[in-house]
């Protein structure tokens, strides 16, 4: 069975482009654009790796984070935060949501990769 | 009164001490009377101070009362005042604001057309975003899967496969190796041949000795028959039978040297032959030799290009990915610069949610001021503060901040 993502951004081209990447390593990708749809998607298509963005309509990426934690299957999957917000309480906010790794916009792809590699093992 | 009582009572009992007589019983009738004026004047003192207290705190009470009503009057009057105040500033506010309010009825309804068009340029602007990273994307996808499918074909061409099947050039070298070994092999078969048809022709000359004597014989067979039928001849009729025999024996001998003719044509021609082929397999084994080397030489050739084709074909296989990496590097600037789409996303709508607070806050100040309301309260808001808890960028933060050492828009 291939790995699974699952990509919650409210932005479409930040969504293809994170898909592409993740493509490109061999995952299977579902896509979301907040983190009401992102839960939905959770228990939908139970994936390994979890990439959300914080300013979102709807749901938040740290309330999603949050929400994702509170279910069993899911409180050790890696969850890479990827946003353009770079203040560090809110870094700390997601740390203590429950974030695994945080990264600011704009990425590289090869950083994208980077991370996913370290935070999947 | 009871000082009165008090001060007549002394009169009346010192005009006493006048009356009685003696001396001593004078002092003593003084004394007593001082002490008992003493005691009688001290408590008319303490009622008398008892009264000037309660006095006293009678009239503090009162102006107490009546310093907290002055108090709550100024106080009325100042809240009048400021009141006069407030609506004298609210008409001159109305006043100055009045003639600014119908433009402001008509450019806060620009506010949401405003905010429509920067939200179609977000929206262009992904659109153009998706597709520009698709085609990157595939540009990259397709760079990869080239250098891939380059380096599979390079690989069958040239080098070893894991699966234990030679490439193909390898299988090429190898056939011709085996073809200048098979050209050799021939040769050494040609140059057997020849020796077989040395000694072809050596055996056919040992033949031809044999041959010439059973000519010999034939000839001596011969003489032996004409002696032989003359000496029947000799011999009369006793000499018939011999003659016959003699004439047998000389038919023999003739018949011996005409077969003897022929295997001697037989033989010439036979080393003859042999010879020419003796003759055309030294042509062939030199000719052989001629076109091993040639071959050789070509082939050593031919292997050089398919060689240096390989280099070659493998310093372009190199280059191609240098190009593909150096391609997929580019993509990825691009991808980065791809993503400030979605960062001026946000910005634009950090600036379309204030603008639209804005536009909701003149809205009901635009009514306020048709209502004869104030612009205090929308006055004295700290925006500044208010726009940093929009901003989620350092960027933001700082562009702001720069501009607010230039321009301190909340006291304007």
């Amino acid at each position: 069975m291939g790995k699974k993502a699952l990509i919650v951004d409210d932005s479409a081209s930040m969504r293809q482009m994170i898909n592409f990447t993740l493509d490109e390593e061999g995952w299977e990708v579902a896509e979301a654009s907040n983190g009401k749809e992102g839960l939905d998607q959770l228990h939908l298509t139970h994936p390994q790796l979890v990439i959300t963005d914080i300013h979102m309509p709807e749901m938040n990426g740290i309330e999603f984070i949050k929400n994702v934690r509170t279910a069993s299957e899911f409180k050790f999957t890696p969850i890479i935060v990827l946003t353009t917000e770079s203040e560090k309480s809110m870094q700390e906010k997601g740390k203590e949501a429950g974030a695994t790794a945080w990264i600011v916009k704009p990425f590289t792809p090869e950083k994208l990769k980077e991370v996913v590699k370290k935070v999947c093992g | 009164m009871k000082v009165l009582i008090a001060h007549s009572s002394i009169i009346i009992l010192s005009a006493l001490s006048v009356i009685i007589p003696g001396t001593t019983a004078k002092l003593i009738y003084i004394t007593v009377l001082l002490t008992g004026s003493f005691f009688l004047i001290r408590r008319l003192l303490r009622s008398e101070k008892q009264k000037i207290v309660t006095a006293c705190e009678s009239e503090k009470a009162r102006l107490e009362e009546k310093l907290k009503r002055k108090e709550k009057e100024l106080e009325e009057k100042e809240q009048e005042y400021s009141n006069i105040r407030k609506e004298k500033d609210n008409q001159e506010i109305d006043k100055a604001f009045k003639p600014i309010t119908s433009s402001l009825r008509e450019k806060v309804k620009i506010i949401p057309v405003l905010n429509g068009q920067l939200r179609a340029v977000i929206e262009h602007t992904e659109k153009a975003a998706m597709d520009l990273s698709k085609s990157f994307m595939n540009i990259n996808k397709k760079a990869k899967e080239q250098v891939k499918e380059v380096s599979a074909v390079f690989g069958d061409l040239s080098e070893e496969s894991g699966d234990n099947n030679q490439s193909v050039l390898l299988s090429m070298k190898e056939v011709l190796s085996r073809i200048i070994t098979n050209f050799n092999s021939v040769t050494e078969i040609i140059k057997k041949s020849q020796s077989a048809t040395a000694k072809i022709i050596e055996r056919a000359e040992a033949v031809k000795d044999i041959v010439r004597k059973t000519d010999n014989i034939a000839d001596s067979s011969k003489v032996l028959a004409i002696n032989a039928t003359i000496e029947a001849a000799r011999a009369g009729a006793h000499g018939k039978g011999f003659s016959v025999v003699a004439s047998e024996f000389r038919k023999l001998a003739e018949d011996s040297e005409s077969a003897n003719k022929e295997i001697h044509s037989i033989i010439d021609k036979v080393t003859e032959e042999t010879r020419h082929v003796y003759k055309e397999t030294e042509e062939g084994v030199k000719r052989s030799n001629e076109i091993t080397m040639e071959a050789g030489e070509m082939l050593k050739n031919a292997l050089g290009q398919i060689n240096n084709a390989i280099a070659q074909a493998r310093d372009k296989l190199a280059d191609l990915s240098r190009h593909a990496e150096s391609l997929a590097r580019d993509i990825s600037t691009i991808v980065v610069s791809i993503q400030f789409q979605d960062i001026t996303r946000q910005r634009i709508e950090h600036v379309i949610e204030p603008l639209e607070e804005f536009a909701k806050e003149l809205n009901s100040l635009k009514e306020e001021l048709e209502n004869s309301s104030s612009l205090a309260d929308f006055a004295s808001r700290d925006h500044a503060a208010w726009l940093v808890n929009k901003y989620t960028m350092e960027t933001e933060k700082e562009l702001m901040n720069r501009t607010l050492m230039n321009v301190d828009f909340c006291s304007e």
